[in-house]
Formats: structure tokens, C-alpha cells, sequence
């Protein structure tokens, strides 16, 4: 997966509401991309798509 | 001379120590101490001495309540208490005034302990150390241009200098067992579940824990007791019984097996040699305590901070998703350009980081078979400089604590000696999920069978002259 660009990222952050400016979330940036190398992590070796997740919950009360 | 939670409960209830001078004692230090520290952030001295004169007429009339009657405490300022503030450190919170007390406050206050007032913590328990809150962050009592880690820096630091003897921690990533690692005391996370959230202001709530920090194991185990127990409020909330701690305290660790993880404090993330030196120390003593000590190899470091850490910042966004919106500006440059990151986050990569966490936990009980405890380190060093603390030290080299996290097994945090600089290093003591009794009983042991417990901070001394 490629690292994310300055424009990418800024778009993310946009997308979530966050009134950040472009200066702003491109000083955070290298941050993310730290981030991105973990959620390639997170993804190696691939999960199978029909892995539980530790949030599937029991419908007692 | 500065005593433990055990031993001020002792002599208070056997009528020899009075709590309104246990109090004076503590609040003197407070006095003389805090202006260099910064552990309080709403301390309340007139309150406090007036409920040691209230609990002293109370505890001659009818005797003590329990261990914890009459001994000074304080709470990490995302505890809400009823009518006190409760703002997280944050100016995004000033004015916020709870109704109620947290769940643990109240407990604590019915064991009869008394609160000195309101600990300063990482801004939400997250953003630090910030030099841009409404309050300067905490310094390390052993040296105070050091750092104390967090994010529940206030609770560490005040009961490392004597300041109070208990406190109210919590642990999202390793927010009680970095900062007892830092600052020389003991601190543990228990169970996920064990002990009720309610009422403390979240992090990321299937992190998230409550607990004790203190300066021994015993008082850990104490104070634990005191808060520990299903909150059918509380969703996380476990219907587990509560053991007696204080029954097993003294049950040593003889035909224990320890796990020694290595692979995390050698490899994953090599150590200084302070603290190799007390992990491996601490193995030997265990040896010749009668536990047996065998390597162990778990997931490594990094899939555990990988999988933790997009856990936590994408719920901490979730938390903070409206006022992030609204008002950014009004948090601490570290806390709001962290939130950041989480609010980037897809719903796919949380979903595939919960995934990978149950996978997570499944290797780590595979690989733990037949072993009663893990140890490895809880920091990777002595504290550093309080102004050469990254921002984003986080997403560098993995933690040593967030693996508990995501597994939700307790870990206790120790000292284990003192690094080259004279600051505190850490161990951490692992155990299976509810068995918080014999981590108790095998934390107390080494504590017991080392001189570590013995050594108090410089300026505690000076006080105490």
C-alpha cells in the first residue's frame, strides 16, 4: 500500500469534519504515514473476511 | 518517615496513628513539594484535614472501617466527583461539574479514605505532556526536570513523594504501569472488567481501565479490593467474584512457572541495561523464591501496538468527534493533532484491527500454556527529560504495556532498580485473566525479597527531616 500524499491525507481529515487547513494536516502527516505502516501490519498476514472481530457481542443482557 | 497504606491502616486501626496527623503529614508535604511537581491540580487541603478530624471521633468511637480508613488519596481528574470539577486537564472541560461521583470514588469514600483532591493527568488521558493546558504538566518526584510518562502522571508523582499513599489510575495503553515504571512505585491494570468505569471520563472504551497506583504491591492489592466488583452499569463489567486479596498476599510464588517474554524487551524493543538488568535480576529472584522461569514468545511488540493503537485513536476520535469539530482550538496541540489521526481512520481499518485483536489474544493464550505469569519490562528506560518527550513517541518503538490492553490481561508494574542517571526503572508482572490474587501474592514476594521499597525519592527525605 502506498503512503498516503498531503492532499490524501487532508482529504481524510476534510471527510471527518475537522476544520483543520492544509498546513495544518500536512504537519501532522508523517505521523499518518507511521500509522499506515501499522495498518499494513494489521493487515499481514492477510485476515480472513469472515474472521470474528473482539467487539462480536452476546444478546443476553 | 513515610509509611504504606498497610502500615498506616494498622496503626489506625489499633488506635496508634491518628489520621488527622497522617493527613497534616501529607498535606505538609503537599505544601512544601507541589509547587515543584505539579501533581495537583484541585488539591483541597480544608476538606481533606476536616474529614481526618471526622473520620478520627468516628474510628475512636466505633473502630476503623477496614485498611483503607482514614488513609489520604487522591483521584486522576477524570474521575467525576459529585459537585467538584472534573476536566480532564482540559480547557475543553472547565467548567464541567459533575452530578455524581464515579463509581470507584464512592467505593473508596465508603472504605473510608480521604480524598486530598484532583490529580493532574495527560490532557484526557492522552494529550502529553502539554506545556498548553490550563494546568503545567507533573515532574518526576525522583528528579523534577524528568519526565513521569502518562497519562496518570499526577497520581505517580504524588504518591511517590509522599503526598498521598493511594490513587485512582486508569489504563488505556499503559497509562498506570508507564508512569509507576517512571516515577518507582506500583501500579496495576487488572482485568478488563474488574473494575467499574462509570462515572471516568473515557479514552477509548474497550481499552479502557480503572485502577490502583501505590507504593507497594500490598497497597495496590488494597486499594484493588476496595474498588474491584461487577457494575452491571458499567457494560465492560465483569460478574466475576472478587477473592480476598489480603488471604493469599503471603502465598509466595513457589511452583509458579513465570514466562520470561524475551523476545519483547531484547529484540522487539531492547531495553537499557538498567532495566535488563532488573528483569533478569528479578528472574533469579524468582528462581530462588521456587517459581520456575522458562522463556515464552508471544506475538511481538509491534502487532500488539499496531493493533492497540488504531483502536484507541480511532475511539478516542469517537469520543471527541463533536467538539474536535467545533472547537479544536480548545485543546492542547499534542491531544488534538493526535485525535487527528483517529478521525482519518476508515470503519474497515478498526473493524480488520478488532479482527486482528482476537487473533491476537488467541496466540497469546496458545503461547501461555502451562504458565502462570509473564515478565517483562513496563518502560524501556529511566524517565527521560520532561522537554525531550516526542509527540509522537507513540508510533515509534512498540510499548511494552499496550499488549495487556488488547488482550485485557492484568499487569502490575515494580521497581526493579535505579538507572544510571538515578532515576527508577520498571518491571511488569503479567497474569491470566482474574487472577489478579497471585500476581498480588508473586508482586509481593519480590518486593519483599529486594531492597527497592526501602528508597524514597531526595526531596521526600529533606521533608521529612
Amino acid at each position: 500500500m502506498a503512503e498516503s500524499t498531503a492532499e490524501d491525507f487532508h482529504s481524510r481529515v476534510r471527510q471527518a469534519g475537522l476544520p483543520f487547513s492544509p498546513a495544518e494536516t500536512a504537519a501532522i502527516l508523517p505521523a499518518w504515514q507511521k500509522l499506515e505502516a501499522w495498518l499494513e501490519l494489521i493487515r499481514t498476514p492477510g485476515i480472513p473476511a469472515t474472521a470474528e472481530p473482539a467487539t462480536t457481542f452476546k444478546a443476553t443482557p | 518517615m513515610l509509611l504504606t497504606i498497610a502500615e498506616a491502616g494498622r496503626l489506625i486501626a489499633a488506635r496508634k496513628l491518628s489520621p488527622v496527623e497522617l493527613m497534616q503529614a501529607c498535606l505538609s508535604r503537599m505544601a512544601r513539594l507541589d509547587n515543584q511537581l505539579h501533581a495537583f491540580i484541585r488539591p483541597d487541603a480544608e476538606g481533606a484535614l476536616a474529614a481526618a478530624r471526622a473520620a478520627e471521633a468516628r474510628i475512636m468511637k466505633d473502630g476503623a472501617k477496614g485498611p483503607l480508613d482514614g488513609i489520604p488519596i487522591a483521584h486522576k481528574d477524570i474521575y467525576c466527583t459529585a459537585g467538584v470539577p472534573t476536566t480532564a486537564h482540559s480547557k475543553v472541560l472547565i467548567d464541567h461539574v459533575p452530578a455524581e461521583d464515579s463509581v470507584v470514588v464512592a467505593k473508596w469514600a465508603a472504605a473510608g479514605a480521604i480524598s486530598l483532591g484532583k490529580l493532574a493527568t495527560h490532557e484526557f488521558a492522552f494529550g502529553g505532556p502539554s506545556f498548553d493546558l490550563p494546568w503545567p504538566p507533573v515532574r518526576n518526584p525522583w528528579n523534577t526536570a524528568h519526565f513521569t510518562a502518562g497519562s496518570s502522571s499526577g497520581t505517580a508523582a504524588a504518591v511517590a513523594s509522599g503526598m498521598i499513599l493511594g490513587g485512582t489510575g486508569s489504563d488505556t495503553g499503559g497509562s498506570i504501569r508507564g508512569p509507576a515504571a517512571l516515577c518507582g512505585i506500583a501500579g496495576i491494570k487488572p482485568t478488563y472488567g474488574r473494575a467499574s468505569r462509570r462515572g471516568v471520563l473515557p479514552l477509548a472504551q474497550s481499552l479502557d481501565h480503572t485502577g490502583p497506583m501505590a507504593w507497594t504491591a500490598e497497597d495496590c492489592a488494597i486499594l484493588l479490593q476496595a474498588m474491584a466488583g461487577y457494575d452491571p452499569q458499567d457494560p465492560a463489567s465483569a460478574d466475576v467474584p472478587v477473592p480476598d486479596y489480603a488471604a493469599t498476599l503471603n502465598s509466595g510464588v513457589k511452583g509458579r512457572v513465570i514466562g520470561l517474554v524475551r523476545h519483547m524487551h531484547e529484540s522487539d524493543n531492547p531495553v537499557s541495561a538498567a532495566t535488563l538488568k532488573g528483569i533478569n535480576d528479578a528472574a533469579d529472584t524468582f528462581r530462588a523464591l521456587g517459581a520456575e522461569v522458562r522463556d515464552v514468545t508471544l506475538p511481538s511488540l509491534a502487532e500488539f501496538n499496531a493493533c492497540g493503537w488504531v483502536l484507541l485513536l480511532a475511539e478516542a476520535f469517537a469520543v471527541h468527534e463533536t467538539w474536535m469539530r467545533e472547537r479544536p482550538q480548545d485543546y492542547g496541540k499534542y491531544m488534538r493533532e493526535r485525535l487527528v489521526l483517529g478521525a482519518a481512520l476508515s470503519a474497515a481499518d478498526y473493524m480488520q484491527a478488532q479482527k486482528r485483536r482476537l487473533e491476537l489474544i488467541a496466540r497469546s493464550f496458545a503461547a501461555t500454556q502451562g504458565v502462570d505469569f509473564l515478565l517483562t519490562a513496563a518502560a524501556p528506560s529511566e524517565a527521560p527529560k520532561i522537554d525531550e518527550v516526542p509527540q509522537w513517541g507513540f508510533l515509534g518503538a512498540p510499548g511494552f504495556t499496550m499488549p495487556f490492553n488488547v488482550t485485557g490481561w492484568p499487569g502490575i508494574t515494580l521497581c526493579s532498580g535505579f538507572g544510571a542517571g538515578g532515576l527508577p526503572v520498571g518491571l511488569q508482572l503479567v497474569a491470566k485473566p482474574w487472577q489478579e490474587a497471585p500476581l498480588f501474592a508473586a508482586a509481593h514476594a519480590y518486593e519483599q525479597a529486594t531492597e527497592w521499597r526501602k528508597r524514597r525519592p531526595a526531596m521526600t527525605e529533606e521533608t521529612a527531616r
